[in-house]
């Protein structure tokens, strides 16, 4: 059996307006396994960013556990979690996030300066990987959206991460790319045992995955 | 983080051209305004300690910078001959009057007293006076005006013409015979104040301490022209207040400026901040991304602001020949050290706004 590279114990999250508590989360149990790829689908306002960004240490539960790793991120300091997110989790958003200023390979480096890591060695080979090998010089906004997308992908794997959290990667994306996307991943996970967490509208990238886990109103409904 | 910092720079070329200019501005005008204070007076004083004399002494209650009466009368110049160590003497009275709007200083000399304490009085043009009412200019003076010889002044009821042009070292940039200065005025056997040399081997400092101990009761002051930079700044009491006013003026200008800017890029790159958090990216390289902009604009900045004091200083120079800009390595020095604390300061609470900021709420903003 994989071993356990997430688990979700009991995670409720509250925004509290004045006095008033919103809750969005209500009680999450989930465990992912190293080498899975998982959809978390539900309608819109169900609480499923917010259950990524539990996952990656972005958001600390209102109350019950968050384990990455064996880590709870509940108890972790500001600086484990920020390590944390650093060393062991890889982002891709929605809307690419890629800094304007930088290159496609400045973009991708970026995430292994922050790690202290001035090499600059694999760059270029994991965006030739993902077929950028002739964009490396391309600011964000000279490339087309699904050459964006793909430089994110990059960087949030770079750096060999435990879990690669996507939110909605392709609901910015034409059918084209987003299938294409969708293949980087299904390989990533099939050829490198990469841990995918995928949060999704789209029924066919669902359909790609190891499990879907579905979410309404703050509760995952198919445990 | 350097690489980004200067990415982000080039990015925004306008906004980080308007930063780096109005940190240039404010180091400029910084070493602009000291520099024309400083180096006019300094330009005075070394037109004084270029007469050669080493002592300059004249009534208690006289400034020898901004008064112009004569009341040190003809015997006391000879008392003042008489104590040891004084090898020569040189009376000296002393006007002021308007050219072109500008305030210039008259000595009213005897040419072979002056040269007896030091002076050289070398001409460029032209000749010494040998008539009353015929007057040395100094090339600076000349140059600065349009005045040339055989150009004449219409003054105390007379017509001075100009009949030499002298180079810019004899303690005023107008010379006239001393006894035309003093009949004009009514002032006859009496002198401003007198250039001392002392002879060698006596300390001036010894010497101007005789003259006002054995000369007490002329009520008489000395001044070692070796330190009379000291006396001028006495005399204008407000300068370091000035300076160090406009020193912080200049502070303020680039703190505000660095502050505005960075406080609105921090704005615009709340989510690319979210971005780097949501990387992993620790307080420090965030914070330290932001100072590390803020420091490359303000060394920028501040290269710009001492070439655009130097171009000041050139076109001063053919603008207002008669003001002296000096440029100080210990100012240099003072104004980059200025403009970067300016900047860093201004810097601080854009970058602690953007550490303290919540990646989520600008991840999820659209």
């Amino acid at each position: 059996m994989s071993e356990t590279i997430l688990q979700i114990q009991g995670l409720q999250k509250s925004y509290f307006v004045g006095k008033r508590e919103i809750p969005v989360l209500r009680g999450i149990n989930l465990t992912v396994s190293a080498g899975e790829f998982v959809a978390i689908v539900g309608p819109s306002g169900c609480g499923k960013s917010t259950l990524l960004f539990h996952m990656g240490g972005l958001m600390r539960p209102t109350s019950g556990s968050v384990f990455i790793g064996g880590d709870d991120v509940a108890q972790l300091s500001d600086g484990a979690l920020t390590r944390l997110r650093r060393d062991r989790i890889g982002f891709v958003f929605q809307r690419f996030n890629l800094l304007p200023a930088l290159d496609a390979e400045g973009n991708v480096r970026l995430a292994l300066s922050i790690r202290g890591d001035g090499q600059s060695d694999g760059v270029a080979e994991c965006l030739g990987a993902l077929g950028l090998s002739d964009k490396l010089r391309h600011r964000p906004r000279e490339l087309s959206m699904g050459e964006q997308q793909r430089v994110a992908v990059a960087r949030a794997i770079i750096h060999k991460p435990d879990i690669l959290l996507a939110d909605e990667p392709t609901g910015n994306l034409d059918s084209e790319n987003a299938a294409q996307i969708l293949s980087i991943f299904r390989k990533l996970n099939r050829e490198r045992g990469q841990t995918i967490v995928m949060i999704t509208h789209n029924r066919d990238a669902a359909a790609l995955t190891d499990r879907v886990v579905q979410m309404k109103d703050g509760t995952i409904v198919n445990p | 983080m350097l690489r980004l910092a200067l990415a982000n720079m080039m990015f925004r070329k306008a906004r980080s051209a308007i930063s780096i200019l109005a940190v240039a501005v404010g180091i400029s005008l910084l070493l602009v305004l000291v520099g024309m204070t400083q180096g006019t007076l300094r330009e005075v004083a070394q037109r004084m300690q270029s007469t050669g004399a080493d002592l300059l002494v004249h009534p208690q209650d006289m400034n020898p910078v901004l008064d112009t009466f004569a009341s040190v009368p003809l015997q006391a110049v000879e008392r003042v001959r008489g104590v040891k160590g004084v090898s020569a003497i040189c009376p000296v009275v002393v006007w002021g009057l308007s050219l072109h709007g500008k305030y210039q200083r008259v000595f009213g000399i005897d040419p072979d007293e002056f040269r007896s304490v030091g002076a050289t009085l070398r001409l460029i043009a032209g000749r010494l006076w040998q008539a009353p009412n015929e007057i040395l200019i100094d090339e600076r003076l000349a140059k600065g005006l349009g005045y040339k010889t055989g150009d004449t002044i219409e003054r105390l009821g007379r017509r001075l013409t100009v009949v030499g042009i002298c180079e810019a070292a004899n303690g005023a940039r107008i010379l006239m015979p001393i006894k035309t200065l003093q009949d004009a005025r009514s002032e006859h056997g009496k002198v401003s104040f007198l250039l001392v040399k002392c002879a060698p081997g006596d300390a001036p400092a010894a010497v101007a301490a005789r003259i006002e101990s054995e000369l007490s009761s002329l009520d008489l002051r000395t001044v070692l022209l070796s330190e009379y930079s000291k006396e001028l700044s006495k005399s204008f009491r407000g300068l370091n207040e000035f300076i160090a006013g406009v020193s912080t003026v200049c502070l303020v200008i680039s703190f505000l400026t660095i502050l505005l800017t960075l406080y609105t890029t921090v704005v615009e790159r709340t989510r690319e901040i979210a971005i780097l958090k949501a990387m992993g990216a620790s307080k420090t390289y965030v914070m330290g991304n932001i100072l590390a902009e803020s420091v490359i604009l303000c060394l920028l900045g501040v290269a710009a602001g001492v070439g655009l004091t130097l171009v000041t200083k050139d076109v001063m120079a053919v603008v207002l020949p008669l003001l002296t800009v000096e440029l100080t390595p210990r100012w240099l020095l003072a104004a980059a050290l200025l403009g970067l604390f300016g900047g860093l300061l201004g810097a601080i609470y854009p970058a602690l706004r953007a550490v303290a900021s919540d990646p989520v709420i600008a991840l999820t903003y659209e």
